[in-house]
């Protein structure tokens, strides 16, 4: 059998990995300067994300264009016609379900043995076609695990793959992960207030006027202390397999350090692997490569990296996105701090508890105008506060206020438990 | 009144002595003044005093020839002639008159006391142990030089003077010196021998040899017939070693190769320094067709080419890295330094295995007369060479070492993240030099050198240059010398990770190569001189092994299979002079390479990129079995045609084979590039050159300027698709890419020597590679031509020095260079969650131009000759305009967001003192 070696690891990356560039002495004469990149010129081009699975579902077709470097977010390639076709005479017509994304008309996988090839017709006419891809299958996802790791003075849980290769083959994998993870409030909402009644403003001190209102209170419904919250990976992940490296041991995927909150309550990961085509690997890893692609000394040399899909009117035409048939297999995992002996990691952010007054109702004492606050805190006028219960104190209330995302964490995830999910 | 002990500054041997004719012929057409003198009482000195006192003659004699005769005579309306044939009539005097000088010789003296058969039976190859027994015999007469035999056939026109120039303190033969005559305008220069041979008329002349960093020699001689001559010159003791360019200066209308740079360690001070180190390779950086891509870049690129493609030998081995810490300095020690010769258009045919040029570094020749040595106190490194004589006057030995001391800096720094990184290095030198006999000389060189860096804390890179030579030169006549050379080259690098994860691990590569090289020197007659000769070269590399760090690392152990490689040249190259102008050098190399295992090949399918899904088969081969042999002719050829002795014009063309390529991913090479040799999938490279040039001296060779042009085609170059993997892949043809090259280029300079010196040199020139195939991965830029890393069409440098009192000088170098070609971000996109950024085709677009304007001033200390030690301080300014040119625009992606960022090496004005020694 031939022999094929492609390390897992990227020397180069490593070097630059850590500072962009920290030599010394010399260095204090050299310069590295962070800059924003005037788009002097700028290249308009199609962008498609793609990845034609084994799966038997709705396939998604992504199509963005490039952006200029002032700009914040890319512009989406809609109305365009997206199909794709096997060889056995089938074609699978997208539809836009929303601006760029389409989605196949009907559920369907790839079959092993079959060609596809994806065609895009873009609403200004241009042509563009994959070339043909094939489903490559290989050992599916082994074992995954978590384990107690330190490294760059860190600690923390390490998660890893194996793929032990039973067919011992040379192959190629992309892994994606998503990560899920549970999250209690600290802080729960008793009460939601709202306010009424409202009076005429009246003249509470030299030059500042007060408003009075009623301030209504019923019990909380909506779940907003329990939520799960799914992040995606930030970098490409490649492995794979030859006659020297027969397997894939403990590849790393995800390390998490130990006073992360993503550990405080649970935390799942659901890693996929996806099994490539020798030319998607080279193009997958050519993308990473340049994702780190120089110090002072030594620059990597960048360039456009040929995709498979290709503008039928000019070949030239530069593409961005590979569309790859890939066999997709998966695997997920739960742990949580105490699994690993940690203690348990704090909140991210300051847990504000505060009180109002609604008697209070001038800035003129040398203190804010709590009632004002109350006011904007329950009608959300400029707040990212809320008030979430009620304290009598002597028979005067006290409303008790914190940050929205202390009590609520809606505002940045979701309450609905994941159907996979297990406590 | 002049004595012949004070003309004779210089110590002068006379080898060809015997007898000697006065030629009273050319006295009949003289018209000698007429003279009315009395002497009275007057001895043969103070009679001639009275002459001299009368007449605008001077004589020139040694005062212990005359006897105490006194004369009592008185001379009215004499002729001058007939007054001195009186006055000598019974002294064994003669006498010679030319101009207004008067030659009084006692010619008896020599020929009594030496055996006639010693110079009747002499030949070159014993002027060594001759010399010595000559020198004691001439200082204690402080004869008079005369130079030929009789010849009773009659006087000749010419006669030919041939000898050697050496230094006087260190013993070296001198290169370049310029040897010529006033009277009648005839001019030669010494070759790498310190030989040299003049034609000259016969009777009185003035020899004058002249080389900056010496004292001037003029010694009078009188020519009866051939002879031989050593000169010996005197260094201006009052300065050190100093690098002087001499591009071929001196030979630069002579010499039949096009494209010759030569630099000698004469005037390092020339240019300013960065950081207090000199820097021969950074001059050669200055002269027209030798760039590098930037400041920091590690290489060189000749005329277009690479930066692997120019052999760079030390003392002969190959010098595989020649920078230290990337690019900023050059590993080779400048105290231990003689010359650097770079070929950079017909390349000798005793030369090959890279395309662009040959630099030859020689390490400089050991005093062996007296202990000394040099040193230098810089910001950054320590630098002592010493010359250690072990037998007087037959062998020594140079040892010199370089050391940086920043990692001691670095440890003072309060700074967390720059205590954690280190960079080092250091490098040595020994030559043992042993004059064996006359006829055999003995050389033997090691050099070491070492880089440890490390950047961010989890990762040391080391690497390293391991080299040894031992040359052997044998006379095997008067026309035909033999040269054996051996060496072994090795270059190595390492990087030592340790992250803390489990893929802690340490990787290394090295490469080496040994070298047996037998060239014989013939000169069949004064107009064919054949250099011919045979070498073979072993390559073993060790392409890369990988071994975990500790436990935890799940890193496997690995290494791929050693490559080897056996490249074999027959050479012969004929220099012949077809007449006075016309001059041509032919040369002819055959190589022979072959590919040997052990080692897997893979056999690709025909016409279908090297892919794996492509792969036919996979071949082993048993140790030392041929895997692939290549065989190419070289041509090597290059015409010159005279039109006047200080105007010519030169042609030539070169081929040239590379069987070892180094693979680089980055835009300018790094010290962590592998080198790979050809075998079944990766074709050797071949260039071929063609250069002209036109050659102009003015003013007694005080001013230069040649104007130089060439154009190059390239095949077989490599290149790799964007982000391949060059470690430890056993595959590397599927990430490589084959393409051609072109380049071309016109170079101009013009240089000036004397009290203010220096040299203005602009090239235009253009690099262009091409990279085309039917499979559209595997092109770049569409298959078109586009300008490669280091195209910088516009180039100026000047160098200017200026001395200004025997202590202080001045110098300033200026370089101006078009911006270098970069693949440039041409917006970003989406793509997985992740952003990326889009590059434009490759170098479509430029980095702002380059320029540069360096000061230095050099201070000597007092110059009493008695001094234990001479020595100077060097001031510079680096980069006096705080010019911050960007060396790198860089990309990275932080989070899911790109960053942009620009570096340059030297942004702000970089002051330095250095303190320089030499004892």
């Amino acid at each position: 059998m031939h022999r094929f070696i492609k390390l897992k690891i990227n020397f180069k990356t490593i070097l630059f990995k850590k500072y962009v560039m920290l030599i010394p002495l010399l260095l204090l004469f050299a310069c590295v300067e962070e800059y924003v990149p005037q788009t002097s010129v700028f290249e308009d081009i199609l962008v498609v994300e793609t990845i034609l699975t084994d799966e038997f579902k709705n396939h998604k077709v992504t199509l963005t264009r490039s952006y200029k470097f002032e700009e914040e977010t890319p512009q989406y390639e809609t109305n365009a016609l997206v199909w794709i076709e096997d060889s056995q005479n089938n074609s699978f017509h997208f539809s836009e379900t929303s601006e760029g994304i389409y989605i196949s008309n009907q559920p369907f996988m790839a079959l092993p043995n079959v060609s596809y090839t994806l065609h895009i017709t873009t609403e200004d006419g241009k042509e563009y076609q994959s070339k043909d891809e094939t489903i490559i299958s290989a050992s599916p996802i082994g074992n995954l695990y978590a384990e107690l790791a330190t490294g760059n003075n860190e600690t923390g849980v390490q998660v890893f793959i194996d793929n032990d290769n039973q067919l011992n083959e040379d192959n190629f994998y992309m892994y994606e992960f998503e990560e899920t993870y549970k999250i209690i409030t600290p802080i729960d909402i008793e009460l939601d207030f709202e306010t009424a009644n409202e009076g005429q403003e009246y003249l509470i001190a030299w030059g500042q006027w007060a408003k009075s209102f009623d301030i209504l209170s019923s019990p909380h419904t909506t779940q907003t202390s329990v939520c799960y919250k799914v992040d995606y990976q930030k970098e490409i992940l490649l492995a794979n397999t030859n006659n020297l490296n027969t397997k894939i041991i403990k590849f790393p995927i995800r390390f998490i350090p130990y006073n992360s909150y993503l550990l405080r309550e649970r935390y799942s990961i659901l890693v996929k692997q996806l099994v490539l085509s020798e030319d998607a690997f080279f193009y997958f890893s050519a993308l990473k490569k340049m994702q780190i692609n120089g110090n002072v000394f030594i620059e990597n040399q960048p360039g456009y990296v040929k995709s498979n899909i290709y503008s039928k009117q000019d070949e030239n035409e530069k593409v961005a996105g590979y569309f790859s048939v890939s066999q997709m297999t998966s695997k997920r995992i739960y742990f949580n701090y105490s699994d690993f002996g940690f203690e348990k990691p704090l909140y991210p952010f300051y847990v504000l508890n505060g009180q109002l007054d609604y008697r209070d109702a001038t800035w003129k004492d040398r203190d804010q105008d709590d009632r004002e606050l109350i006011y904007e805190y329950i009608n959300n006028v400029n707040s990212e506060y809320t008030i979430y219960k009620i304290v009598f104190t002597n028979d005067i209330p006290f409303y008790y206020y914190t940050f929205d995302y202390t009590c609520d964490c809606t505002t940045f995830s979701s309450n609905i438990k994941p159907v996979f999910w297990e406590d | 009144m002049k004595k012949f002990s004070k003309i004779l500054k210089w110590h002068v041997f006379i080898l060809h002595l015997v007898y000697f004719q006065l030629m009273y012929a050319q006295h009949d057409q003289v018209n000698y003044p007429m003279l009315s003198i009395t002497l009275k009482n007057n001895t043969l000195e103070e009679s001639i005093e009275i002459i001299e006192n009368n007449t605008n003659y001077q004589f020139y004699y040694r005062d212990h020839w005359f006897g105490n005769y006194k004369y009592n005579i008185t001379f009215e309306n004499v002729a001058l002639n007939e007054v001195l044939d009186k006055l000598f009539l019974d002294t064994k005097i003669n006498y010679y008159i030319i101009d207004n000088k008067v030659f009084l010789v006692e010619n008896t003296i020599i020929k009594d006391e030496l055996p006639l058969d010693f110079f009747t039976n002499f030949n070159k190859s014993e002027s060594i142990n001759e010399t010595i027994a000559l020198k004691d015999y001439v200082q204690d007469t402080d004869e008079i030089i005369t130079i030929g035999k009789e010849n009773r056939s009659g006087v000749k026109s010419k006669y030919v003077v041939t000898g050697y120039v050496k230094s006087a303190t260190t013993n070296e033969m001198l290169k370049g010196v310029r040897v010529f005559t006033k009277k009648a305008t005839v001019e030669t220069y010494t070759d790498k021998n310190g030989y040299f041979s003049l034609n000259i008329i016969p009777g009185f002349n003035t020899i004058f040899a002249e080389i900056e960093g010496f004292q001037t020699s003029d010694i009078d001689v009188l020519i009866y017939g051939n002879g031989m001559l050593t000169i010996e010159l005197a260094s201006n003791i009052t300065q050190l070693d100093e690098v002087i360019i001499k591009s071929d200066a001196n030979q630069n209308i002579k010499k039949v190769l096009p494209g010759v740079v030569t630099i000698s360690v004469k005037e390092i001070k020339i240019i300013p320094t960065i950081l207090g180190e000199m820097d021969i390779l950074k001059i050669a950086t200055t002269m027209p067709g030798v760039k590098t891509v930037g400041e920091g870049a590690l290489g060189y690129n000749v005329r277009g080419g690479k930066p692997d493609q120019n052999l760079i030998l030390l003392d002969n081995a190959v010098l595989y890295n020649p920078s230290h810490f990337f690019g900023i300095f050059s590993s080779v020690n400048p105290f231990s330094t003689g010359s650097v010769d770079i070929y950079k258009g017909t390349i000798p045919a005793e030369y090959g295995s890279r395309l662009s040029s040959v630099i030859d570094i020689n390490t400089k020749s050991v005093n062996k007369e007296k202990f000394s040595g040099q040193g230098n106190i810089g910001p950054v490194t320590t630098n002592i060479a010493l010359e250690v004589p072990i037998i007087k006057d037959k062998t020594g030995v140079l040892l010199s070492f370089r050391s940086t001391y920043s990692d001691w800096i670095l440890k003072q720094l309060k700074k967390e993240d720059l205590k954690n990184s280190q960079v080092s290095f250091y490098d040595g030198i020994i030559r043992l030099d042993s004059d064996l006999n006359s006829k055999n000389q003995l050389k033997a060189t090691g050099y070491y050198s070492n880089d440890r860096f490390s950047i961010s804390s989890d990762s040391i890179y080391k690497y390293g240059n391991k080299l040894f030579s031992v040359e052997w030169k044998h006379q095997l006549n008067d026309n035909h010398d033999l040269n054996l050379q051996l060496s072994d080259s090795n270059y190595s690098f390492g990087l030592l990770y340790e992250g803390g994860f489990n893929n802690d691990f340490d990787l290394n590569y090295s490469v080496r190569d040994a070298e047996i090289k037998l060239k014989f020197n013939y000169k069949l007659n004064s107009k064919h001189k054949f250099n011919y000769g045979l070498n073979t070269k072993f390559y073993n590399i060790n392409p890369g092994e990988i071994s975990p760090l500790n436990q935890n690392s799940t890193i496997g152990y690995n290494k791929l299979e050693k490559e080897k490689g056996l490249e074999n040249a027959l050479f012969i190259s004929d220099k012949y002079d077809i007449n006075d102008k016309l001059s041509v050098d032919f040369g002819l190399r055959f190589s022979l390479y072959a590919a040997l295992g052990h080692g897997e090949q893979n056999i690709y399918e025909d016409g279908m990129p090297m892919s794996e899904s492509n792969i036919i088969e996979t071949v082993s081969y048993a140790n030392n079995d041929v895997i692939k042999t290549y065989f190419y002719p070289e041509y090597r050829a290059s015409a010159r045609y005279t039109f006047s002795p200080s105007f010519s014009i030169k042609g030539g063309y070169n081929k040239s084979i590379q069987f070892i390529h180094m693979l680089s991913s980055t835009t300018s090479a790094s010290p962590i590039d592998v080198w790979k040799l050809s075998n079944l999938n990766i074709k050797p490279q071949i260039s071929h050159q063609l250069s002209v040039g036109l050659y102009k001296n003015f003013n007694q060779n005080q001013y230069e300027i040649s104007a130089e042009s060439y154009f190059k085609k390239m095949n077989n170059t490599i290149d790799f698709r964007v982000g391949a993997d060059l470690f430890l892949n056993e595959n590397i043809e599927s990430e490589l890419l084959v393409g051609d090259g072109k380049a071309y280029g016109i170079e101009f300079l013009f240089k000036k020597s004397g009290k203010f010196n220096g040299w203005i040199g602009y090239t235009y020139s253009r690099a262009f590679l091409r990279f085309k195939s039917e499979y559209l991965m595997n092109q770049i830029n569409n298959g078109n031509y586009f300008p490669a890393n280091f195209d910088k069409p516009h180039d100026v440098s000047l160098v200017a020095n200026y001395k200004l009192t025997e202590r202080y000088s001045f110098s300033l170098n200026y370089l101006y260079q078009t911006g270098r070609p970069i693949t440039f971000p041409v917006g970003q996109y989406y793509l997985n969650g992740i952003e990326h950024v889009l590059y434009s085709e490759r170098n479509q677009l430029r980095i702002p131009d380059y320029y540069r304007l360096d000061l230095g001033i050099n201070i000597e200390g007092n110059h009493k000759i008695k001094k234990l030690a001479h020595s100077f301080w060097n001031i510079s300014v680096y980069n006096v305009l705080g010019r911050n040119n960007p060396y790198s625009i860089f990309f990275v992606n932080e989070d899911g967001m790109i960053k942009a960022y620009q570096s340059s090496i030297f942004s702000v004005p970089v002051p330095t003192i250095s303190y320089n020694f030499k004892f």
